[in-house]
């Protein structure tokens, strides 16, 4: 009988070999899963850092009293046609009728990306006098997302003066 | 009797076909799964390390670009259309702060961004050896708003996107 059990294989002895085949492999598959969220997230964060970049450098060109508020809980960037920073976003013709917008149509890729992560922005803004013709304008600038359930801001500010 | 004992010690010691061809089968269903895990993990590691240099090859170029255009003299090309519409290109042309016009444009071949030294005189640009950026599948520069003093640029490096707008500081 003791012979017989040293050349064989028990189903405890499988059972316990798959538990450690298991073991080694959760947490190596854990840890890809964690490296993908990790570059997810920081390609998602440098994304919103260049979405509030662009609007700081729209904001520095336009009319002082045109810069207003963007009220939470803000606007998704891309889809809306007339949107002062995301409205008209490329055209390589030569006239008005040939503007590519932000949207399924004409940016699939990007518009695909930007819903996929539901990107919105809003930009407060507040401002201070010291004198008559001396305005200036705080603007802050809030970039959100979501990647899962899971929420996610990038802020950043510039000061505009009249 | 003692034949049977011969017969019963034989199976003590080897396999039969059907315990062979369960093992064979377990095994080849084991090896199946495992060599699947692997290649998802694989291509899930791809991915990772390609997002991951797509968006460092898109924040190289824009930080290597707004650095000299921010501090440019004019751009020269692409301009705002006639009717006041925006104007995007593959290219971009402009003055730099030392007065030299460069030029920086796409290479849809060797996906780079390259940039050049257009001479005042007649003579051919000069390509800088070194491009401004590597791995860039689709690059636009728009010329946006009055004096065409912002230029948008909108950049693709695999599945990663970059949007960076450049407002030039210089009078």
């Amino acid at each position: 009988m003791i012979k017989m059990r040293s050349h064989g294989t028990t189903l405890i002895e499988i059972v316990i070999a798959i538990a450690i085949g298991l073991a080694a492999i959760v947490p190596i598959s854990i840890m890809f899963s964690q490296s993908s969220r990790q570059v997810t997230k920081s390609q998602n964060f440098s994304f919103a850092a260049s979405l509030a970049r662009r609007i700081s450098q729209h904001t520095a060109q336009m009319p002082f009293s045109e810069i207003s508020n963007v009220p939470l809980p803000g606007a998704p960037i891309g889809g809306n046609k007339t949107d002062r920073y995301f409205g008209e976003f490329l055209n390589t013709g030569t006239s008005k009728s040939q503007i590519k917008f932000l949207d399924e149509t004409d940016m699939p890729g990007l518009s695909g990306f930007l819903k996929k992560y539901n990107f919105k922005y809003s930009v407060s803004v507040s401002s201070v006098t010291f004198s008559s013709d001396d305005t200036v304008k705080s603007v802050a600038i809030y970039i959100m997302w979501k990647e899962g359930a899971k929420d996610f801001i990038y802020q950043s500010h510039v000061f505009i003066s009249s | 009797m003692s034949l049977f004992r011969h017969k019963n010690k034989n199976r003590t010691l080897g396999f039969t076909l059907v315990e062979l061809s369960i093992g064979a089968a377990l095994l080849a269903v084991l090896g199946g799964m495992i060599m699947h895990w692997f290649s998802m993990q694989r291509k899930y590691q791809e991915r990772i390390t390609q997002s991951s240099e797509g968006q460092q090859n898109i924040l190289m170029a824009n930080w290597k670009m707004s650095n000299e255009l921010r501090m440019s003299r004019s751009i020269l090309y692409p301009r705002p259309n006639s009717d006041k519409s925006i104007k995007s290109d593959t290219m971009i042309y402009f003055k730099n702060s030392c007065g030299d016009i460069i030029c920086y444009f796409h290479d849809k071949n060797t996906l780079e961004i390259k940039r050049c030294v257009i001479p005042n005189g007649v003579s051919a640009p000069t390509v800088d050896k070194k491009p401004i950026a590597q791995g860039i599948n689709e690059v636009f520069f728009t010329a946006v708003g009055v004096e065409n003093r912002l230029i948008d640029i909108y950049t693709r490096s695999l599945e990663s996107y970059g949007l960076e707008s450049i407002y030039l500081i210089n009078d």
